[in-house]
């Protein structure tokens, strides 16, 4: 089988651009860190989130460095996010839990690369940091129903000081043997909700 | 190139081609389309090209700016500043003589400079403009205050945006912030 | 002689599959066009912005499945029995699986119109990656079924007719139509059994209730596993085309027929094990698995590089054969009045510009930026809207002749009609890309929210917005013209004047005896394929399962 020379050049190229262009995305993911949702391992019953860390979905700080959001996307809002912002502190490492009890919904902070799926049954986890006070909108990007042109929500990134700490395990009440009955339907109150502390899964 | 001698009957195939081709060259004005076709994505990509290029490295780069979201109870209104000017509350109440407009915010002056914050006119979703507003005392460094403005809006009207000067010693910044949906009372 | 008087009764089949193709990118079209009107924010008077959901999954449904699907099926159809010389061994069967694809087809029309007509009892608005646990009605579910099912029949029918032609020409090689048709099937049997088993064990006993619950993600990745590979059903009957029949419109003859053969058999063993680099997002699948499936993506690059090479050789081949001179000057040789010509070089110039989309769209990471923003169908319609539809149309005014024995009419609109497409999806796509780049999802009626505004380089969402319908406008015109010259040639009379188009197809310079035997041993390649599957799509499917098939499960949720 005979190939023509200059197609083997062709081919010799292509193979380069190929191997390029993995090189290229193992440096983003290896050398700057920018990587994607992978799987947590947690898996969750979405006909029974209050028996789970999405309970009482909001923010909460895990330590002194790390702040930790449960949100809760159900057909058509973000609980936080779309009736009061994800307020989450600046400078800070900052992981974002989401789930669904419902259908399959997007979740993208735009102009981040915050940008994933939520599906019933699996906890998308995020970690990022925003190095400045900032406002952003979030949209769900999965078609999930009648009136999924409507939900969005806002994210607003806050001076680290301006989030309340509280005291580790005041309401430690999220863990599934002792799941509380209160609503997570997301309170009028603009104050950032302060939710138990994180129990690990 | 790998040059096979073509049978007769290839040679016949390239004639059948030119056959077919001839019922088409009449029509010798369609030629000047696939130039002017082909220069159309050439334009129009080059220009997105540029506009990207400007966007991300030129001045006035989108990206540098604060991204456009609206701001709702909860949210900072001037999120391009270190300062904090949280809208604490916002509420519209129907009146006698149209929807009154309330505004509740708290700031805290972060920086080293006297600071205060001023709210100005509302525009309304109909462009037009309500007078009113704030003004703050000077805010000393490291301190907070938190004040209420109240506008008063046509019956119809809903508020779109709402101008604010922050001035930080003695620089003035100003900023027209949209408003996100305020909950009717 | 034309093919309608060698073959009657395949060229009927033919003609027949097509009928149903180009009534549904009729339809599909027209759909196309209020949906670019809604979104935009131009026309909102026609439908609600819910029922801009049945709209869009009918546009969907249409365009990418029940068009291609019924086109693909015609075209290998007639190349099959063209290059092999031979009729399918019972028509009956033929007409069976057309008969089956039809109604699977009119089954989920009729079910996703439901969802705007009152008196049909049936609700599809779930698009058509149809995610549980939004459910549709059973006939939905039950109608695709029956399109795959039916278009498993056309595969069998062509390689029952490669059987029989093997027997009686033992030692010769399989002619390249009917090589890239069987492998085209091949790989459609691979993909669709992702999407068969969605369908028949979960999705339709779901939604009639025989089953409570399915499990979101263990669905979703066997979507997914049928659904990168599905593209590359559509685009292999292009390449189908740009490889057998472009070098003779171009004036010349194939580069390299063993290259071809690598090509095809390159597509069929990488195109199933990529389908995870649509679900970078979700969550439940590891990085390591997305990792790996990104690196089979990228290498799947390889062979439609190897197609451009080719096709831009044959080109260059064809133009000096017609007395074309200089390093570019060979370009003003070709025949740029010929629609069938001009359709599929324009439909390769939209491929190479989309293959760099895909590149962003397909890195790990990179993706984040664009994914499920009104970038992707930008691509897509660049790719299966241009590339793949534009080659069809393209080559439909070349085949239809030799189908119904009757000179194409309406000439001057089939010239300018390629133009009109290209152009038009230049605007289109290339509004759609930049909005996406702010950040504008996709798969919503209404994509303007009062707590987020987008900023979009460059332009405004307004410009853009007006860009992207004039573009739909561009498209439908386009549209127009084509099924006006289809319908007119149909129903015109057949002449006493000879066709201009002929089915002979010159050989390649470069012929299938300088290529190993083994390339024509099909057992190898789906060997290899199969194998390939169970290290991409084992680990992740047997994980999966592994805590029950239906856990974690969700109930139906109509949509």
């Amino acid at each position: 089988m005979e190939i023509h020379r200059l197609e083997k050049i062709w081919i010799a190229v292509s193979l380069v651009f190929i191997v390029g262009l993995v090189a290229s995305i193992v440096y983003g993911v290896a050398g700057m860190g920018v990587g994607t949702v992978g799987d947590t391992g947690q898996q969750l019953d979405p006909n029974a989130l209050e028996e789970t860390r999405f309970a009482d979905p909001g923010g909460h700080w895990a330590s002194d460095d790390h702040y930790v959001v449960t949100v809760v996307a159900r057909q058509f809002l973000f609980q936080p996010g779309s009736q009061e912002p994800v307020m989450v502190p600046a400078n800070t490492t900052v992981t974002l839990y989401v789930t669904s009890p419902d259908v399959v919904h997007g979740f993208d902070v735009v102009g981040t690369h915050l940008n994933a799926m939520v599906i019933p049954g699996q906890v998308t986890k995020l970690t990022t940091e925003f190095d400045e006070p900032k406002s952003y909108g979030i949209v769900c990007h999965e078609y999930c129903g009648a009136g999924h042109q409507s939900m969005a929500g806002q994210l607003v990134v806050v001076p680290a000081d301006e989030l309340p700490r509280n005291e580790s395990g005041a309401a430690g009440n999220t863990s599934g043997a002792n799941a509380t009955s209160e609503s997570a339907t997301a309170s009028a109150d603009a104050s950032p909700a302060v939710a138990p502390p994180e129990v690990s899964a | 190139m790998t040059e096979h001698a073509p049978t007769p009957s290839d040679d016949a195939g390239d004639g059948d081609a030119a056959t077919e081709n001839d019922v088409w060259s009449r029509r010798s004005f369609v030629r000047y389309l696939a130039p002017v076709s082909i220069a159309i994505p050439i334009v129009v990509e080059t220009e997105t090209l540029v506009g990207l290029l400007q966007n991300d490295f030129g001045e006035n780069s989108a990206w540098t700016q604060p991204t456009g979201v609206s701001v709702g109870i909860g949210g900072d209104l001037r999120p391009d500043l270190n300062t904090r000017e949280k809208l604490q509350n916002a509420a519209l109440e129907a009146v006698e003589d149209g929807r009154r407009l309330t505004l509740a915010v708290a700031v805290r002056n972060t920086t080293d400079a006297p600071y205060r914050l001023a709210l100005g006119a509302v525009t309304t979703d109909g462009g037009e403009t309500v007078e009113g507003g704030y003004t703050t005392d000077p805010v000393a460094p490291g301190e907070t205050t938190s004040f209420t403005a109240e506008y008063v809006l046509p019956a119809d009207a809903t508020p779109a945006s709402v101008e604010t000067t922050v001035t930080i010693g003695n620089q003035p910044s100003e900023r027209t912030v949209q408003l996100a949906p305020v909950p009717t009372q | 002689m034309t093919y309608v008087d060698d073959f009657p009764g395949e060229a009927r089949v033919v003609r027949t599959a097509f009928a149903v193709a180009f009534a549904s990118i009729g339809l599909g079209g027209a759909l196309g066009v209020l949906q670019a009107l809604f979104r935009t924010g131009y026309s909102r008077s026609l439908f609600s912005a819910v029922d801009y959901y049945s709209v869009l999954t009918a546009h969907g449904v249409l365009m990418a499945l029940v068009f291609t699907t019924f086109f693909i099926v015609g075209l290998f159809a007639w190349g099959v029995t063209r290059s092999l010389d031979t009729g399918f061994r019972d028509l009956r069967f033929t007409w069976g699986w057309l008969a089956l694809m039809t109604l699977g087809t009119l089954l989920a029309f009729v079910s996703i119109l439901g969802g705007i007509v009152g008196f049909i009892p049936t609700h599809a608005a779930v698009l058509y990656t149809f995610y549980a646990p939004l459910e549709a009605s059973p006939t939905f579910y039950l109608g695709l079924a029956l399109l795959v099912v039916g278009s498993w029949g056309a595969g069998v029918d062509y390689v029952l007719t490669l059987r029989d032609w093997r027997a009686d020409n033992p030692d010769e090689r399989i002619p390249l139509q009917t090589f890239m048709a069987v492998s085209t099937m091949l790989l459609w049997f691979v993909c669709t059994l992702g999407v068969a088993v969605e369908v028949v064990v979960f999705l339709l006993p779901w939604s009639l209730g025989l089953i409570p619950r399915v499990d979101p993600l263990l669905t979703r990745t066997l979507f997914w596993y049928f659904g990168h590979a599905v593209v590359y059903f559509w685009l292999l009957p292009a390449y189908f085309v740009w490889y057998t029949i472009f070098p003779k419109l171009s004036g010349g003859r194939l580069f390299s027929d063993p290259l071809a053969r690598v090509v095809f058999v390159l597509f069929l063993v990488l195109s199933t094990p990529v389908g995870v680099h649509h679900q970078y997002g979700d969550p439940g699948l590891s990085q390591g698995l997305k990792f790996v499936q990104m690196t089979s993506t990228y290498f799947i690059l390889l062979p439609s590089l190897l197609t451009a090479f080719t096709v831009v050789a044959s080109m260059e081949h064809g133009a000096r054969q017609r007395g074309g001179e200089g390093r570019f000057g060979w370009l003003r040789a070709l025949p740029w009045e010929n629609p069938s010509f001009s359709g599929i070089a324009l439909a390769g110039l939209a491929f190479a510009a989309s293959g760099f989309g895909g590149m962003v769209n397909a890195g790990l990471n990179v993706n984040a930026l664009v994914h499920n923003t009104m970038w992707v169908p930008g691509h897509f319609h660049l790719t299966v809207g241009t590339a793949v539809a534009l080659t069809f149309m393209a080559i439909t005014y070349w085949l239809l002749p030799q189908l119904t024995g009757k000179r194409l009419r309406l000439r001057t609109l089939a010239a300018v009609q390629p133009y009109l497409w290209f152009v038009g999806m230049v605007f289109m796509s290339n509004a759609m890309h930049r909005i996406g780049l702010a950040g504008v999802p996709r798969r919503t009626s209404e994509p303007q929210y009062e707590q987020v505004i987008f900023n979009t380089p460059i332009a405004s969402i307004g410009e853009l917005h007006l860009q992207t319908v004039g573009g739909a406008f561009l498209l439908f015109a386009s549209l127009l013209c084509f099924l006006a010259v289809v319908g007119s040639t149909w129903l015109g009379e057949r002449g006493a004047k000879p066709l201009a188009v002929n089915g002979h197809i010159p050989s390649a310079l470069s012929g299938p005896e300088h290529s190993p035997r083994v390339l024509d041993d099909f057992r190898v390649w789906v060997a290899l394929t199969v194998l390939l599957l169970l290290i991409a799509y084992g680990p992740p499917l047997a994980a999966m399962v592994q805590n029950g098939l239906f856990a974690p499960g969700s109930a139906p949720i109509p949509a």
